[in-house]
Order: C-alpha cells, then sequence, then structure tokens
C-alpha cells in the first residue's frame, strides 16, 4: 500500500478499465486504472455531447430520472451535468460545470454506473466489496451504514479493495457469483477520514462545498482487475446506542439473508420498470447459496472501528 | 373465500410472485404482500410440481406416491401448505 | 382510507408514544416490543434515497430540500401503511417551493401538541443542550433538525421553526387535521386515543384500545428502555428517550425566569390552547 491520494491515472486518450469492461471517455476519469487487458473493441463508450430534454416514450421514475422500455435512461442534476444512458455500450454526459468536477463523476459512478449495470443483466448491489485472502467480501446497507468506511479501513490494513458503494456483481459466472472490480476510489466524510486519522487536505470534494471526499488508492496491492468469488456479504446497521440481548455478529439463515439482500439491490425501481425483478431475485438465491450472510451491527460513532475490521476478518476467514 | 380447499380444485403458483432457490429449497415472496415465504424439501418439491395447474387430488396423489407415510397425513400436510401459500397469495385457486 | 397519514408533532411531544400506541393496537395481542415500532419516518434518508433514485448522500442541503415534495410525489404512498411520523412544521423549507409533503397528497393528519414548558427540559435532554439554550432554539424560526456537515445523518435536515410556528403552520394548513394535546392522552387516554384511531380510519373495540393504552404506558416503555435499551434514543442521551411522561413537570423543572421566557417567546399561542396559569 502507499499514498491514498494522487493518482492512477491512465495514459491520456487510453483505454480504461471498469467492471471488466474496456472504456473509451472523452470525460477524464482519474479515478479509473488503465486497460490492461486484449485488444477488444471498447465496450463503453463515454461520450460529451448533448442530450434530449426529453426522452422517447420516457417515464418520470423521479424528479431527477427518466427511464424508457428499452432500458434507456436520462439523470438529471441541475448546475451538475446531464446524463443519458443510450445503449448498455453507450453514455452520453452534458456537463453544466467543468468537465473535470468530480461533481460530474459522482452520479456517473453512481445512478449511472447502476443503471448500466442493470442494462448489462449483472447485479449491482448497495455494497463497497474488498478481497480478503483471495475471498470477496461485500459490505452492505444504506447510506451512513459505514460501508465505505470500512472498506477503506481494510484497504488500509492489506486487503485489496473491489469496489465502493456500488458492488457489481455476476452470478452466471462458472463456478459461483463473481464481484467485478470497479476501480481503486471510496468516497468518505471529514469524520470517517479523521476516524481513521486521515486529513481531507488535497483531496477531491464529492461535491462543492461539501465535506465528503474521493479517497483514492495508488499501491499496486491496493486493487485488481481479476473478478473475485462472492463468500461473504455483511449487512451493515448502524445504531446509536448500545442495545441489550442483541449480537453484534450474526449469521443469517436462508430467508432473512434474501430478504436483506433484496432490500440492497442498488436503483431497484428501475430495475423493476425493466422488468428485472424474477431474475434479481434468482441471483439473490445463487448469492445466498454460495456466500455466507452476516448482521453486523454497529455503533454511529467510530469508537469500535478496530474490533469491527477484525470481526469482520475473522468471520472471513473461518 | 373459504378457508379450506377441496380436493376438486385446481391451484397454480400466482402471478405476482418472486421465487429463489437456496441449496435446493424455495423462498417465495408475494410483490404484493412484501411477505418471504421458505419452503422446505418436501414444500419446495410441490411448488416445483405447481409450475402447472393442477388438481389437489393430483397432487395429493403424486406426493403419496414419492413419499413414504400414511395417504390421510399427506393429504393434510399437502392442504395445510396450500392454504398457507393460498393465503399469502403465492398460489391461485380456481 | 388513502394518501399519506402523517403524526406531525413537535421534536419532544409524544409522537413516537403515538406510535407505540397505534403500533399496540394493530398488533392486538398486548405486547409491545419498543424496538419494532411501526411507521416510517418522514425524513428517512433511504426513502429519499429510493424514491429519487440518487444518493441523498451526495445532494447538497439545498437540493435536498428542494427535492423532499418532489420525492413524495414520485413514490405514492401504499394502501393501508402505517402513518408517518413527522417533526416537520409545514412550512416550505429554504430552497423549496412547497411545504415537505404535497398537499394533495397529504391524507388525515394528528398534530399532537404539548406544553412548551414540558418539551423544553425533555428537548434538552435529548439534543444534549442547555435548557436556556432550549428555550432560545424553540423560539427560532429557523430552527432545522438533521443536519450535519461533517459526516451523515440517517435523517434529511427538517424545518422544524419555533414552537409558535410550527403549531401555526398546522393549525393552519387547511388540511384534514385532528388535534390533539399530549396532556389529554395522559389525563384521558381512552377518548383521546380513540380519536386518534378514528382520524387514522380505524376503528377498534374499546377492550382493544384499553388493551393497546395498557402496553404502552409510560412506566412501562421506560422499563423496556432501561432493561433492553431503545434504538431511537439519541446519542446524546443513550436509552433515556422515555422521560418522565408527565403533564406539568416544569414546575419543579424550569427556573421562573426560564418559564417567564417561554410565555414571553410563545404566550398567544399557549393560551390559544388551553397552557395558561
Amino acid at each position: 500500500m502507499s499514498a491514498e491520494s494522487g493518482g492512477v491515472t491512465a495514459s491520456p486518450g487510453g483505454d480504461l478499465f471498469l467492471c471488466g469492461w474496456r472504456v473509451r471517455s472523452d470525460l477524464a476519469l482519474p479515478e479509473l486504472t488503465p486497460w490492461i487487458g486484449d485488444d477488444r473493441e471498447a465496450d463503453l463508450t463515454i461520450r460529451i455531447g448533448a442530450i434530449p430534454s426529453r426522452l422517447d416514450d420516457a417515464r418520470d421514475v423521479s424528479p431527477l430520472l427518466q427511464v424508457t422500455s428499452q432500458k434507456q435512461a436520462r439523470l438529471s442534476i441541475d448546475g451538475v451535468a446531464s446524463y443519458w444512458l443510450r445503449s448498455s455500450h453507450e453514455i452520453v454526459v452534458d456537463p453544466q460545470m467543468a468537465a473535470d468536477s468530480p461533481d460530474i463523476r459522482t452520479f456517473l459512478f453512481g445512478t449511472v454506473l447502476g443503471l448500466l449495470v442493470h442494462c448489462r443483466g449483472l447485479m449491482p448491489l448497495h455494497a463497497s466489496c474488498i478481497r480478503i485472502g483471495g475471498k470477496g467480501v461485500a459490505i452492505s446497507g444504506m447510506s451512513g451504514a459505514g460501508k465505505s468506511t470500512l472498506a477503506a479501513a481494510l484497504t488500509r490494513r492489506g486487503h485489496a479493495l473491489v469496489s465502493d458503494d456500488i458492488c457489481v456483481i455476476d452470478t452466471g459466472a462458472a463456478g459461483g457469483p463473481v464481484v467485478r472490480p470497479a476501480f481503486p476510489r471510496v468516497k468518505l466524510w471529514q469524520d470517517s477520514l479523521e476516524a481513521m486519522g486521515l486529513g481531507s487536505d488535497g483531496l477531491e470534494a464529492n461535491r462543492f462545498g461539501q465535506r465528503k471526499y474521493y479517497l483514492r488508492f495508488a499501491g499496486a496491492a491496493d486493487f485488481h482487475t481479476e473478478p473475485v468469488s462472492l463468500k461473504a456479504v455483511f449487512l451493515l446497521r448502524a445504531q446509536n446506542v448500545a442495545l441489550s440481548g442483541q449480537a453484534e455478529i450474526q449469521k443469517l439463515p436462508p430467508m432473512a439473508a434474501v430478504a436483506g439482500l433484496n432490500d440492497q439491490i442498488y436503483r431497484k425501481r428501475t430495475a423493476a420498470i425493466w422488468g428485472r425483478e424474477g431474475e434479481l431475485f434468482q441471483a439473490i438465491g445463487q448469492i445466498v447459496s454460495a456466500a455466507d450472510v452476516y448482521r453486523l451491527s454497529r455503533r454511529t460513532d467510530f469508537s469500535e472501528l478496530d474490533s469491527l475490521l477484525r470481526c469482520i476478518e475473522d468471520h472471513v476467514a473461518s | 373465500m373459504p378457508s379450506t380447499l377441496s380436493l376438486t380444485d385446481t391451484v397454480s403458483r400466482a402471478q405476482k410472485h418472486l421465487a429463489t432457490e437456496v441449496d435446493g429449497n424455495f423462498i417465495l415472496m408475494s410483490i404484493e404482500g412484501g411477505v418471504y415465504c421458505g419452503l422446505d424439501e418436501i414444500g419446495s418439491d410441490i411448488w416445483r410440481r405447481l409450475a402447472r395447474p393442477l388438481t389437489v387430488e393430483a397432487l395429493c396423489q403424486a406426493m403419496a406416491a414419492n413419499y413414504r407415510g400414511d395417504r390421510e397425513q399427506i393429504t393434510a400436510d399437502v392442504l395445510e401448505l396450500l392454504v398457507s401459500l393460498r393465503d399469502q397469495r403465492l398460489i391461485h385457486v380456481g | 382510507m388513502s394518501g399519506l397519514n402523517l403524526i406531525a408533532s413537535y421534536p419532544r411531544s409524544g409522537n413516537t408514544w403515538v406510535r407505540a400506541l397505534l403500533t399496540a393496537l394493530m398488533r392486538g395481542d398486548g405486547s409491545l416490543n419498543i424496538n419494532a415500532l411501526e411507521g416510517p419516518i418522514a425524513s428517512d434518508r433511504s426513502f429519499f434515497d429510493d424514491a429519487l433514485e440518487v444518493e441523498t448522500s451526495d445532494l447538497l442541503p439545498d437540493e435536498q430540500r428542494r427535492l423532499r415534495p418532489l420525492a413524495h410525489r414520485a413514490v405514492p404512498p401504499q394502501k393501508r401503511s402505517f402513518p408517518i411520523k413527522t417533526h416537520d412544521a409545514w412550512l416550505p423549507a429554504p430552497g423549496a417551493a412547497e411545504p415537505p409533503f404535497p398537499r394533495e397528497a397529504v391524507g388525515a393528519v394528528v398534530l399532537i401538541i404539548r406544553d412548551p414548558r414540558d418539551v423544553a427540559p425533555s428537548f434538552a435532554t435529548y439534543y444534549g443542550v442547555t435548557v436556556d439554550e432550549a428555550i432560545a432554539w424553540m423560539a427560532r424560526p429557523e430552527l432545522s433538525i438533521g443536519n450535519s456537515t461533517q459526516g451523515l445523518r440517517p435523517q434529511l435536515p427538517q424545518l422544524v421553526s419555533s414552537w409558535t410556528a410550527h403549531t401555526a403552520s398546522w393549525l393552519d394548513s387547511g388540511l384534514n387535521l385532528t388535534r390533539v394535546r399530549y396532556e389529554d392522552l395522559l389525563a384521558a387516554p381512552l377518548p383521546t386515543f380513540t380519536a386518534i384511531a378514528r382520524a387514522f380510519g380505524q376503528s377498534a373495540p374499546p377492550d382493544l384500545l384499553a388493551s393497546a393504552i395498557d402496553a404502552s404506558r409510560f412506566d412501562r416503555l421506560q422499563a423496556a428502555e432501561t432493561r433492553e435499551g431503545f434504538r431511537e434514543s439519541s446519542p446524546e442521551a443513550p436509552n433515556r428517550f422515555f422521560g418522565a411522561g408527565t403533564a406539568g413537570g416544569w414546575r419543579q423543572r424550569l427556573t421562573a425566569a426560564q418559564a417567564n421566557r417561554i410565555l414571553r417567546d410563545h404566550g398567544p399561542m399557549m393560551r390559544d390552547l388551553g397552557y395558561e396559569d
């Protein structure tokens, strides 16, 4: 492991790696690693260009998002950018601020990536993922549960980061579900950085003026591009206070595991419109058959961070 | 809606449900109710047979042919499961 | 009964108690697990993440305030869903064009009101501030809760406003509103709770109502919190959520100057509601 900030940047104009896809992008994407795979054509093109204000036959999933039955989508964040997921191979971005602003990538690697994953028939789980002893370990839960904090802290303990916030799972792989690595970056709030003894100096802000930052990992050991078998999922629950009679960690029986994972499918409403509910539910069964699913309760403060990390490592090792 | 089923009723999987298998056993969810239902090995066998509509009687016969046990007891067990699946809107009756 | 049903109140005014009562009524078996209370919370971040299909943690505070009412239009309320708890005032938050819920989506509202002299000490304990600070906060028209710039809170920011402005905003909202005084719920639980249940379209026989009232008695809630902990309690006052649950406790807990200050800040509204001595 080496410096956490600073860049793994692609050579100018070079193709990039994202979830196993070869990406060609007009937009600078400094968090992605260079493509070092075969000489295939690009799987995904990200262009800067104009976007229609209304997609044909679109329905509004939210005030920010239009989707069509053809699996196109248009996301609009006023003052930041509009995004058009035009096909499973093409994303058009229309920036409303400097094209190299991190704000633009915040939504590109959020909702837009999640919808692309649905388009490509894979499962986006709301989770960060870490490679521990060759096993894929997903840390899932709603925003604020502590996914990114735990993933960053585990990376700093020498495990490789697989993804942050969106865990792209391929349940069709021979040999069971695998996670496709995304890029070596996590998003952390000021309080999480401080809990790890890090400062925010020199880090890009997730949004202009927001105290949530991009923390990039640049060491060769911090990130690998090969898919990793998913062997454990921790469903995080953050709570203000200690409750008695409740185990900190609990292995879930199959039904509770299925229910817990089903709650954490990323961009679930659009997925349902796209008719994916049935296949995603089946995929969850495959995940639960192959991986141990735990419920992990943590305090909202970071007083117990070290013991949580050891708890995760111990359960994965056993 | 009657609380029990008759042997002449035809049963089939409901339209609005999700199903998945964990280690060979089914876990179901009714989309309307949002409730999960886990089936054991025998329940999962019944669920597989419900892929096509059939009468309760035919189902009970098939189960009796495949499992050892008292015929009346098997019929009672099948009926109990079907009633529970119906109440969770996971099967369609009629 | 369709639409968003709301349990509205100023913080520390009995909202959770009413949720406990309604949960006990729904269960109908006299048992109550305080860590499994029913009911969504209006400002719950995960609701908005799902409704917007965007992480609200990636949105700036102005954007969150603007989008909150719009999110409720994107996700219509589910039929038969439990009433939603809210501490919001019925006012547009800064940057928003309308109050936090779209008017046409709102079904029944039960507004719970409590003597601000009893609210203040409870407010101070919950938020970990002095009583004088609590009194000052309760007089601020711009008071908002759920804000943090350093880290992420599980709830979106909510404009609560001052006690008087909050109360007036709901009373003058023109919504289908049932006004309930916390003090009446304590003094005459059966008729008061009956009115709440009826407002939400739940008619229940008196014995069921009575058993729900018994299951959610304050001493029971308090004992359960001491025994098991309460996940909705605040980090500033862990597992001390359920306070005395009394009316008029302010006579012991406030100085004369503090009581006078509240009277000065909120006198007209207090008199309208019968909080006068």
